[in-house]
């Protein structure tokens, strides 16, 4: 039996059922990945083990002994510490006291806590060089780049005499130099005792660090795998269900040279983009490639007018100036923004309202929607993207996200949207979805349209598209055409590797 | 019998789920028991006149609906009524016109409303935030307007308006209410107008990115609430026979209270305004039944506010389930 056994563990959202009896495992000194799509239900059972959601049945047992969380302070208590994303640090207060925050070595003095500046900087000093660090305990957190506060988080975690480590994503913001630094750290806690849960997108990062990997799939286990013996082709699998080559449609391009549809000259977004340049042709699907924080959300909403923008874009060889969504919309664009909860989905509205609500003006009479006339426009849709619910009048939020996605995109074919800006387009989608997304892009690149895909999936930009722009820190660090684009070389510009922008 | 049980059930389950249909069910609850306490309650005469002292409060309620639907409050409507209520007043003074004296209270009404919708959209002030300040500057031009004296001598046809009787029994005020709400249900469910409004207090952010345009959205809606409350004030002046400058206060608190009690969610999205009235009708039923029960009408502020809490209270328990 291992340290950490959790079994069959279940958990419900609102009668749907996002893990299903799924197993996990983990010993001391081992680093286990855990894997899956988005919406595979990892981080729903990273808040089961962190005591953050409450599970509805199965058993966690740490050293055979059965435990039971019901707040993260219980989990705490059991050493389980998991480092987010997004870093939960105090950027105000120094090194030390963010290692130690919670339970601060304190001297008395007539009842008054002292604070003991120098005693925890010294024990900070201590666990820093445990992990090989030369990180000054005494200056704010504020100060430190992104890997340093990871090692902070890290060290935090050690003082609280932690035995489990949940890593998510952690490389999701580093450089190259700094995922080899973190990978040394990862194997100083190895040495150490410590069992480390790694949750990553990144399967070369998989085959590097961890011992076994645990793949999850649409809320259920699809594999255990021992490192050493186990492919790529193998996790990928297991990861979706089905062979990569299934996966994406085989499309053969329908771009028409002729036709320039759009054509964006120098595009900055204060701040956030700069002099952005690229043309999108009728029946071409453009693929915009970038990973977190690059930079391709901004371009989408820029686009789409929802962001402040400078620079030219001419369409079907006109300049056109887009300082609104409204503007946009009428001037033929449709955009499934990246946050589909934020942005996309209007929660408690039905499905037909959520379809038609870019396109109301068609279905008026004298002032007056006709319901009749809406609802055909809605059946037709919900049956050519088969989108599967109980009754049009049922509201968004109560589809799965795969669904709620292709209402979203119904919303823009309902309005005969000439050109679709798609921010992450399956993102938290299920893969039944995800095929049925792709295909449907297709089509509309045959019909005519030209598509943006915006999007951190590269399998997916150079599967579906004709063109590829790698977009890193605001600005296009490569061009590439459908055939010589290769993984690596778009990755390493992706990720801040510097190499002469290919023209 | 367990098929009856079922049905019970089933209708149980109807009638908690739908807040609407369950406060109507507590209106008729209200009347049977009040009949019973009072033999004056439950005459015909008794009940239009609920109709007809529910009818200020529904009317300045259906404004605040639109308000909430789409997410937001509007604190200002106790206020923007005796401000409509005086300058219509002043119009009628200058001029001995009635219609001039509807057309400045509308106006009146109108133009608060705007004022408010404009601070949300152009200086981008929370709607709490920028109808409190109206809730003052309102109050405030009451006063001074009318030099904080009220204003007597109507004319007997605008009287009409709150006092008169449709074959001798149906109160003007009563069929005033039913009109504009029949419009108003229209408005919401058959308009392009209408669905914004419900949009935008579902996520605002993705009606916007549905390329909606959401200022002259926003300016309707508050603007429609300053012209209800100006309506509910044509109505109580014509029924009192006077202007306050001091009228109103309170009301916001009302209308507010009856939308939620008809089931309207706090976070905007959702909500029916004939629910509204059913609200409206149950609040003034609480005072109409404690004035007939010799209840201080002091107790009757406690017996509201008591309300609007146990109203959302049942919304966010409905919402957890």
């Amino acid at each position: 039996m291992s340290y950490l056994e959790m079994q069959g563990i279940i958990k419900s959202f609102s009668g749907v059922r996002v893990l299903n009896e799924v197993n996990f495992s983990l010993n001391r000194g081992e680093v286990v990945a855990l894997l899956g799509q988005n919406g595979a239900g990892k981080s729903t059972l990273i808040k089961i083990l962190s005591g953050y959601y409450n599970k509805d049945g199965g058993k966690i047992l740490i050293n055979g002994e059965e435990v039971h969380f019901h707040a993260p302070s219980d989990s705490l208590a059991r050493g389980i510490r998991v480092i987010y994303q997004e870093l939960e640090l105090f950027p105000e207060l120094s090194v030390a006291e963010n290692i130690f925050m919670g339970d601060l070595p304190t001297k008395r003095f007539a009842g008054i806590p002292i604070r003991q500046k120098e005693e925890i900087e010294h024990r900070a000093q201590e666990l820093l060089e445990l992990l090989g660090e030369q990180i000054d305990p005494a200056i704010p957190v504020k100060k430190l780049s992104v890997s340093e506060k990871q090692v902070v988080e890290i060290a935090r975690a050690l003082a609280k005499k932690a035995n489990i480590i949940v890593m998510d994503e952690p490389t999701a913001t580093l450089s190259q130099k700094e995922v080899e630094k973190l990978f040394g750290i990862i194997r100083k806690l190895r040495e150490q005792d410590v069992g480390i849960i790694y949750i990553t997108h990144r399967l070369e990062e998989v085959f590097t660090i961890s011992n076994r990997v645990v793949v999850l799939r649409d809320g259920k286990n699809a594999g255990f795998f021992d490192t050493q013996d186990t492919s790529w082709q193998e996790l990928v699998q297991a990861m979706i269900g089905r062979s990569l080559e299934e996966l994406y449609p085989r499309r053969t391009s329908t771009l028409r040279e002729d036709r320039i549809m759009l054509r964006v000259d120098n595009l900055d977004i204060p701040g956030l983009l700069e002099k952005t340049s690229f043309e999108l042709h009728e029946g071409e699907i453009l693929g915009i490639f970038g990973l977190v924080g690059s930079g391709i959300n901004e371009l989408a909403l820029g686009l789409f007018g929802a962001l402040p923008i400078r620079g030219k874009i001419e369409m079907n060889g006109q300049t056109i100036s887009i300082h609104s969504p409204a503007m946009a919309k009428n001037l033929g664009f449709g955009l499934i923004p990246a946050d589909r909860k934020q942005e996309g989905i209007i929660p408690e509205l039905s499905v037909m309202h959520n379809i038609t609500m870019a396109s109301l003006n068609n279905y008026k009479k004298r002032g007056f929607l006709r319901r009749a006339d809406e609802k055909t426009c809605v059946c037709e849709w919900v049956d050519k993207l088969k989108i599967r619910l109980h009754s049009i009048d049922q509201p968004i939020k109560s589809l799965s996200g795969g669904n709620q996605q292709k209402v979203v995109l119904a919303r823009w074919l309902a309005t005969q949207s000439k050109i679709l800006i798609a921010s992450e387009p399956t993102q938290g989608v299920d893969v039944g979805t995800r095929v049925d997304i792709y295909n449907i892009f297709d089509n509309l690149a045959k019909n005519g349209l030209g598509i943006i895909v915006l999007s951190s999936d590269l399998p997916e930009v150079l599967a579906l598209s004709d063109n590829i722009l790698v977009l890193e820190g605001g600005n296009i660090v490569g061009r590439f055409t459908k055939g010589e684009a290769d993984e690596q070389t778009i990755l390493y510009l992706a990720m801040g590797g510097k190499e002469k922008v290919a023209n | 019998m367990p098929i009856e049980r079922n049905f019970f059930k089933a209708v149980f389950t109807f009638i908690t789920r739908q807040q609407s249909l369950s406060m109507l069910f507590i209106l008729l609850i209200m009347w049977v028991v009040l009949a019973f306490l009072s033999p004056y309650f439950l005459t015909i005469n008794n009940i239009f006149e609920i109709t007809l002292q529910s009818a200020v409060i529904a009317l300045i309620a259906a404004g605040e609906s639109f308000v909430i639907f789409s997410g937001g409050i509007d604190l200002s409507v106790g206020s923007v009524f005796a401000f409509s209520a005086i300058i219509g007043g002043l119009g009628l003074m200058a001029t001995q016109n009635i219609f001039v004296s509807l057309l400045a209270s509308l106006g009146g009404g109108l133009f608060a409303g705007f004022c408010n919708g404009a601070a949300i959209v152009k200086l981008k002030i929370p709607p709490f935030v920028a109808t409190l300040g109206m809730m003052g500057i309102a109050r405030g031009l009451a006063l001074i307007l009318s030099r904080g004296i009220p204003i007597y001598g109507l004319p007997r046809e605008y009287m009409w308006i709150g006092q008169g009787r449709v074959f001798g029994i149906v109160p003007v005020p009563t069929i005033i209410v039913l009109i504009l709400f029949t419009v108003m249900f229209f408005i919401l469910r058959n308009t392009r107008f209408g669905r914004f409004t419900y949009a935008l207090g579902s996520n605002a952010e993705a009606t916007r990115l549905s390329g909606v345009k959401i200022p002259p959205v926003m300016l309707g809606i508050y603007m429609i609430s300053g012209a209800f409350a100006a309506v509910a004030a044509v109505i109580e002046s014509a029924r009192l026979g006077t202007m306050q400058p001091a009228s109103g206060s309170g009301y916001e608190l009302l209308a507010i209270g009856s939308v939620f009690i008809g089931g309207a969610s706090i976070y905007g999205g959702e909500g029916n305004i004939f629910a509204s009235l059913i609200g409206a009708l149950i609040v003034t039923t609480i005072r109409n039944g404690l004035n007939i029960l010799g209840v201080s009408a002091f107790y009757q502020y406690v017996v509201n506010g008591l309300i609007i809490i146990f109203a959302v209270a049942a919304d966010q328990s409905r919402r957890a389930r």
